[in-house]
């Protein structure tokens, strides 16, 4: 069964976007534009996961915290524009499971949402990334190529969990620098070629895989097909 | 011109001041002299009595109380009869002064003889009027008093009374003309007090309504002088903080002309078909965003810092979780040909700090240090224990910053280097958010630099 995501922003160029990303992604989306909406919505739904705003017209994303919190525990995401109150939600301890500041990338949006759905969701199935005979076990932080398991360090595991995930998209490596490290690494995008290297001897190392991670001239890397 | 309070009320406290004190200082000589003079003429009664009473006691023992008036009055007035019995008197050069009084009654207290004559067979009585009394005895009988009326209060002019009122009218010509001095004092006194405080006045509402070039002239008292040197330090302050956020304003601005007109110009060209909608072109543009969004955050952390609202998650950790997310720099440096040399005291094992902060700091003062170093390349970071704080340097050997510019490197969008392409040189906000993460931390950071031999940045972080 689809995991059925509940998303609170009032702004509503801004949640169509989300929902969009997030039905392509396979989600089951619910939409509420305000504090009270979600509120109300919430014991119908009974969704997997919240994705919250924090400042809503109504009732306040704080405020829905801590109605969500006195009930259950489901898994809530904060959306916020701002950077400071990221200390306030750390330091209040209010019970959100992730956050996220805008601008964010809506593919970002989606990986956060599946790790903390396996987190969890302990119940759930094992999920594994398929890719011809390559397998990532996400939880485990293992990747095997058939049945070998790559020897790899945690940041190659993230660049190559990235690529799997979204097999023949481009990924430039500002992109992966900010997906992999965190925004802090601005001007350190070269240093991923040479993670993408020693990812490349180790898949070699690993023989008979039938992907092969290929550069794209001016751009960057993508996971592709060994024909 | 509308006078000012305080100049009016300085004048009037003077002039009051002044007067009364005239005032009180003339009545206390009053009342001093009044006492003089009452002493004065008291001893001199006392005198006149001890001269008369032996004359009288003895007229008396001749020719009793008869012919005593003339007696009295030919020999203090020189006229009348009695010739042979004025002798006496004069030869002992007896007088009375002009308004002094002699009374003489018998035992039952009726006057026989007055130099006045006004109580003559009347009643010894004097009123209010100031006297001394002795009594008259003739071999060891009692034969009546003697009385010596001073002038004194008595309303009749005499040469004490003519020295009171004239002393008086001298106090009060004196009180009216101190007054008029005060008040001249007062008044330019109290000018020189408003007159700077209204300049002052004037200059803050100019202040106010955005004139930040606004000065005072440093003159008068010190006070004011100190009053206009503050005010002139605040007025630059401001002019100063002005300046800084009018340059921040256009400096975003700039920075977000050039990704926007990228973005627009590959979007647009898309648009029209003059730019293929392939790979290679949506990842520009979401490289040029993935930068926006950086330079988004990093303004955020900049007014977070400059709000002071740094909320720091302080924890301490192993220096190999910190040295494990320099991971990207090391192998930069490499990529580079950069010798990248890590130095740290062997007792440091934990670090105490915001984890996240700390490493955005040394992220930012290495990929200067990175940017700024020689050929061949070394950049070298230590980290030392220094009382309760770790002192961090990072140093590298490149062509130094000038003296006049190192200390503008903390400041915003500051580089030394113009036509530094910003993907190489960043946006000139890392030093300015390092330095405010140090001091969020309770440390320091400064640089030190000799042209031509590299540049030191250093920081510390209270460990306590």
């Amino acid at each position: 069964m689809e995991p059925v995501i509940l998303v609170v922003e009032d702004e509503k160029i801004l949640r169509d976007m989300v929902v969009k990303h997030l039905s392509q992604d396979g989600f089951i989306v619910a939409e509420a534009a305000d504090g009270l909406e979600a509120v109300k919505a919430l014991p119908g739904l009974n969704p997997d996961l919240v994705v919250l705003d924090l400042m809503l017209p109504q009732l306040s994303g704080w405020e829905v915290l801590k109605q969500i919190r006195q009930k259950s525990d489901i898994p809530v995401i904060i959306l916020t524009a701002r950077v400071d109150e990221i200390d306030k939600l750390l330091g209040l301890e209010l019970g959100a499971d992730d956050y996220i500041t805008k601008p964010f990338s809506p593919r970002e949006l989606t990986a956060r949402i599946k790790a903390v759905l396996r987190r969890t969701r302990s119940v759930s199935p094992i999920q594994t990334v398929n890719f011809g005979n390559l397998v990532i076990y996400p939880e485990k932080m293992e990747a095997l190529v058939g049945s070998q398991i790559l020897p790899l360090t945690a940041t190659e595991f993230k660049i190559l969990l990235l690529l799997a995930e979204n097999p023949g998209q481009v990924f430039s490596r500002l992109h992966i620098l900010e997906r992999v490290f965190g925004d802090m690494y601005e001007g350190y995008e070269r240093t991923i070629d040479t993670h993408i290297s020693n990812l490349r001897h180790k898949i070699d190392a690993a023989d008979a895989g039938d992907f092969a991670i290929k550069t794209v001239y001016g751009i960057g890397y993508k996971l592709v097909a060994e024909e | 011109m509308i006078k000012s309070g305080l100049a009016r009320r300085i004048t009037g406290t003077l002039v009051v001041m002044c007067i009364l004190s005239v005032i009180a200082s003339t009545t206390l000589m009053l009342v001093i002299t009044r006492q003089q003079f009452a002493g004065y003429i008291d001893s001199n009664s006392q005198v006149i009595m001890q001269q008369w009473k032996p004359a009288i006691e003895e007229y008396y023992s001749r020719y009793g109380f008869t012919g005593l008036q003339d007696f009295l009055e030919s020999s203090t007035m020189g006229r009348g009869m009695g010739q042979h019995r004025m002798g006496m008197a004069n030869q002992m050069g007896m007088r009375i002064r002009n308004g002094q009084r002699l009374v003489v009654a018998d035992v039952s207290g009726i006057v026989v003889a007055d130099t006045h004559r006004m109580l003559i067979g009347y009643p010894a009585d004097f009123n209010s009027l100031h006297f001394s009394s002795s009594i008259l005895s003739v071999d060891e009988n009692k034969i009546g008093s003697l009385y010596v009326v001073s002038p004194l209060g008595s309303g009749l002019v005499s040469l004490e009374n003519d020295f009171l009122t004239r002393l008086t009218v001298n106090s009060g010509i004196l009180t009216i003309v101190f007054g008029l001095i005060a008040l001249v004092l007062g008044l330019v006194l109290g000018k020189r007090i408003s007159s700077p405080l209204a300049d002052l006045s004037a200059a803050i509402h100019k202040l106010a309504q955005g004139k930040l070039d606004q000065r005072l002239t440093l003159q008068g008292d010190h006070e004011f002088v100190e009053l206009g040197r503050d005010f002139n330090l605040m007025a630059e302050k401001l002019e100063v903080a002005e300046q800084n956020r009018r340059r921040l304003t256009a400096d975003i601005s700039h920075e977000l002309r050039t990704p926007l007109t990228l973005l627009r110009g590959q979007l647009e060209g898309m648009h029209t078909g003059s730019v293929p909608l392939n790979a290679e072109n949506i990842s520009l543009l979401q490289d040029e965003v993935i930068r926006l969004s950086r330079l988004v955050k990093e303004l955020d952390n900049l007014a977070m810092i400059e709000n002071q609202v740094v909320l720091l998650q302080r924890n301490a950790f192993p220096v190999a979780d910190l040295l494990e997310r320099l991971q990207p720099v090391s192998i930069a440096m490499q990529d580079r040909d950069i010798q990248f040399i890590i130095e740290i005291q062997p007792e440091i094992k934990e670090i105490t700090a915001d984890q996240d902060r700390l490493l955005q700091i040394l992220l930012n003062i290495l990929s200067n240090a990175m940017r700024h170093s020689g050929k061949p390349g070394v950049v070298r970071l230590s980290i030392q224990l220094k009382k309760e704080s770790l002192l961090f340097a990072v140093t590298d050997n490149g062509a130094g910053i000038p003296a006049q510019d190192l200390p503008s490197v903390f400041e915003r969008f500051y580089r030394t280097d113009d036509s530094r392409n910003r993907r190489e040189g960043g946006m000139g906000l890392g030093l300015a958010i390092a330095k405010g993460y140090a001091e969020a931390h309770g440390g320091k950071m400064w640089a030190e630099s000799k042209e031509g031999f590299g540049s030191t940045f250093y920081f510390t972080l209270p460990q306590k």
